[in-house]
């Protein structure tokens, strides 16, 4: 297993550098100067903007622009247009939001929609099985912009009992999970609809058929109680499929938070990525597009090895 | 665009507010007006709104948190700071001399007084004593010294402005030919003294309004690294309020000065929040937990009913927003053809069916409550039956299918707009269709646009331009002065006439001599027709009656107040 994992750790080396090849000329390719953005417009002179250009490094070829962008970046020297901070500091402080609001809804999505699935399972074409239906096809159709405004009208203008938006109360400092709670419901909720209702079908069908298999018979002709062989036979077999699935979630946890922390107005990664492509703030885009990658090779890595740690049939070497 | 408040969460979309979104806008030059103390009256007419002051003696303490949409992107003063940062520093810093809004008028700030000598060349600040900064340190003259050295500084990127370049040895301290700028001395314990190298009529209002920085905590700071400093993020200035917290994507968080040498401000702390989204900006304004906010016409109309809950405020427009033709584009390059253009949209129906009375049709890029504005000038109504005449008459001849030919070419032309202004465009879209010369529109997000808009590289594009965060002739040099120095190739206009004027403005220092030449410029400009004028979209407060804010005039004037921002 080590070995294997060592393996896939130095097979990522290449995938990072084939991504931030990719993401580098895809940005610069994109339309929008950033010279263009930035330069002063009551000084926006052909000259003033031909000073900028050089300042940024933009005039030179792209190769040496990518070389000049990795080195700075492994250095640590790497530095926002717009901001002039380190964005690797940028990134890091808005890492653990956007972690941290990942987590909660994987966690939530994945308890929500495994305990739908396997309750429809267990009814199949009844009034329960209908409704966790409709509650699944509510939760990856259901647009996030839109859901998150509705919780917000509901919970925090009309009822009160949940803040707008924000991480934690305004003067608050450090991470106090009492005071960020309330903060965060909201945000996974709308974060993690869309995940519970794929895991919920995901584990409805996982579920049905090993509920069919023979094992299952067995377990029940042996006069095991019906919870048991549930949770011990089906539900451990029917989780397999949902490991790999969860592989795949990361970039979309990723991409959805941009949505959420902007409705949110949560400071993470997300909305940084977001508000750095809107103002062509290239060295924050690159950055922010190779940790996303990073993150979700590891999360892929991760369900590879929770695979082979559910089932024991499965070995790497 | 450029404004420090645009409304909550709202696209920006004006050339200045790009700088706000992107992130430029000269701070020393944007920042034009400074905090009034909380000794000093607000500068209100008419009745009081609640809060405005009053007899009542005024409370001191509380928070309140007000939503500007967007976050800055520097605190630090010369580091092209967005206008966000900008009204951070209206309530942080303090200048020489602050403008006056909406007069734009010089006023005293840290210097008390000043004279000018006979030729015009020479400024003397009588600086006010007894000045600390936000670390407790006295402010000297040292500073001022240094401020202005650190602004020509040879570390600093790209050239030196102009106007700093027209200070006596600052050019040869940009060129590292002397140590000091020579023609800044100061004598004695509170005076200074500027020396130009010619006449120059906004001095005041663009150098002399420049931020004061701390040479004690900078100059051991190398330049080129100001911008990544932790000055950067909190920075040490003289102002009523004190930066004590910027977290990204929270907010800045500023707390009273108490050792101000106006005396401390209302409020303890001032919590400024950039939500991104309008409609999370409108529930935080519901729920209470935000207090101030800009909003758009279309969410006013709630606000505006409850008065038992809120206050609102609605000011001017300040940003001019109008249709920017490529002058060297075939289409466009007929002079009558602008006209008819000018002619052909009604402005009044327009901005009625969109705005819902919030916004009045615009025939200008100078505000008219500027005091250049020249109401004199050409203005081009909705006058279809002129419009088809002076097309006629350019040899646009209507064709079978509706759409307007000259020698083989068909008058059809692409409108880039952003997300906020399709909609816009969408109500322009039949009046011109109806002309016979129909656009499409183009939706692109505001990078993309800017980018493209340079003469050339576009047909036309929606465009805005806000007044009041810099002295209105530099408003019409920025897009209408051709050279000196090379214009900005966005706008692409180029008239001799015009630029003699600009230069006989940079040595007009009376009222009447100022107002007669840029009023000329004005008349020249708007004849040529480089812009089709729209509309101008009033600016529109919302406060929690839980928190006073004096009334404004004009939007830019906001932060200004903030030392007389006061919880109930």
């Amino acid at each position: 297993m080590r070995r294997y994992i060592a393996r896939r750790l130095i097979q990522l080396i290449p995938l990072i550098i084939g991504i931030s090849i990719l993401s580098f000329a895809i940005i610069h390719f994109a339309p929008g100067d950033p010279a263009r953005l930035l330069v002063d417009p009551e000084q926006a002179t052909p000259e003033r903007y031909r000073e900028l250009r050089v300042e940024l490094g933009l005039d030179d070829p792209l190769p040496v622009q990518y070389v000049k962008t990795m080195t700075a970046l492994a250095r640590g020297e790497l530095y926002s247009y717009r901001s002039r901070q380190p964005v690797i500091n940028l990134v890091l402080e808005r890492m653990p939001t956007t972690l941290t609001l990942g987590l909660l809804a994987i966690v939530v999505g994945v308890l929500a929609g495994a305990a739908i699935g396997i309750l429809q399972a267990l009814r199949p074409n009844g009034p329960l099985d209908y409704l966790g239906t409709l509650v699944a096809l509510f939760g990856f159709t259901v647009p996030s912009f839109w859901l998150g405004l509705m919780l917000i009208m509901l919970f925090a203008v009309r009822l009160h009992w949940l803040p707008v938006s924000g991480i934690r109360p305004p003067l608050a400092t450090g991470w106090n999970p009492m005071e960020m709670a309330p903060y965060l419901v909201m945000p996974t909720i709308v974060l993690s609809t869309g995940l519970m209702g794929t895991i919920a079908r995901y584990v409805r069908s996982s579920m049905l058929e090993s509920l069919s298999q023979d094992y299952v018979r067995t377990a029940h002709a042996k006069g095991l109680q019906r919870r048991t062989v549930v949770v011990r036979h089906a539900l451990r077999n029917s989780l397999l499929p949902v490991i790999t699935l969860l592989g795949f979630t990361l970039p979309f946890l990723i991409s959805g938070a941009a949505i959420v922390e902007s409705i949110f107005s949560l400071p993470g990664v997300g909305r940084l990525a977001v508000d750095s492509v809107f103002i062509r703030d290239y060295p924050v885009v690159i950055t922010v597009t190779l940790f996303s990658a990073i993150a979700s090779v590891l999360g892929n890595l991760l369900a590879d090895v929770l695979y082979g740690a559910a089932d024991p049939r499965i070995q790497y070497s | 665009m450029r404004r420090a408040k645009g409304p909550s969460g709202q696209t920006v979309l004006t050339r200045r507010e790009l700088i706000a979104a992107t992130g430029l806008s000269a701070a020393a030059l944007a920042a034009l007006a400074a905090c009034q103390p909380a000794t000093t009256g607000p500068t209100t007419s008419g009745s009081a709104a609640p809060g405005a002051g009053g007899t009542k003696a005024p409370k001191i303490g509380g928070t309140l948190i007000i939503n500007q949409g967007q976050e800055p992107n520097t605190l630090l003063p010369y580091g092209n700071g967005n206008a966000y940062a900008g009204n951070i520093f209206f309530a942080t810093a303090n200048r020489l001399v602050r403008v006056q809004l909406p007069e734009m008028s010089p006023t005293p700030d840290l210097a008390e007084s000043w004279t000018v000598s006979a030729d015009g060349t020479t400024y003397t600040f009588k600086v006010r004593k007894g000045v600390k900064w936000h670390d407790g340190n006295p402010f000297t003259l040292e500073d001022i010294k240094y401020t202005y050295e650190t602004l020509s500084h040879p570390d600093r990127p790209g050239g030196l402005p102009s106007n700093l370049a027209n200070i006596v040895g600052a050019q040869d301290f940009k060129d590292k030919k002397a140590t000091t700028i020579a023609g800044i001395t100061t004598s004695g314990d509170d005076t200074v003294v500027f020396k130009l190298k010619n006449l120059s009529a906004i001095f005041l209002v663009t150098v002399a309004s420049s931020i004061m920085v701390p040479k004690h905590i900078l100059s051991t700071i190398p330049v080129a690294d100001h911008p990544k400093s932790a000055f950067a993020r909190k920075p040490i200035l003289t102002g009523p309020f004190m930066v004590s917290d910027w977290k990204n994507g929270e907010g800045v968080v500023l707390t009273a000065f108490k050792d101000h040498f106006a005396g401390r401000p209302r409020l303890d702390t001032i919590i400024s929040r950039g939500i991104p989204d309008a409609a999370t900006g409108i529930a935080e304004l519901r729920a209470g937990s935000v207090q101030v906010a800009s909003v758009l016409a279309d969410q006013f109309g709630e606000f505006d009913k409850d008065k038992t809950n809120y206050t609102t405020q609605r000011s001017p427009g300040t940003t001019a927003w109008y249709m920017q033709l490529d002058p060297t584009n075939v289409l466009f390059s007929d002079r009558n053809v602008r006209e008819a253009m000018a002619h052909t949209p009604d402005r009044k129906a327009i901005t009625d069916a969109l705005f819902a009375g919030t916004a009045e049709p615009n025939y200008s890029l100078v505000s008219p409550l500027s005091y250049i504005y020249n109401p004199q000038a050409p203005k081009y109504e909705y006058d279809p039956a002129k419009a088809k005449q002076l097309l006629d008459a350019a040899g646009w001849t209507m064709g079978a299918d509706g759409v307007r030919v000259k020698n083989g070419k068909r008058f059809e032309w692409t409108y880039m707009c952003s997300p906020r202004t399709a909609p816009w465009a969408a109500a322009l879209q039949p009046y011109f269709k109806t002309m016979g010369i129909p656009f499409q529109i183009q939706q692109l997000d505001f990078g993309t646009i800017i980018s493209k808009g340079v003469v050339g590289g576009y047909e036309g594009f929606f465009q805005g331009w806000g007044n009041f965060t810099i002295d209105p002739r530099i408003d019409l040099q920025a897009n209408f002065l051709h050279t000196p120095p090379p214009s900005p190739d966005t706008v692409g206009y180029a008239n001799p006439k015009v630029d003699d004027l600009f230069v006989q403005g940079t040595k007009a220092t009376e009222e009447k001599d100022i107002k007669r030449i840029y009023g000329e410029i004005q008349s020249i400009v708007e004849g040529d027709v480089p812009f089709i004028h729209l509309w101008r979209i009033q600016d529109l407060l919302v406060v929690r009656n839980t928190v006073k804010i004096p009334p404004i005039k004009v939007s830019p004037q906001l932060w200004t107040t903030a030392a007389q921002w006061e919880a109930v």
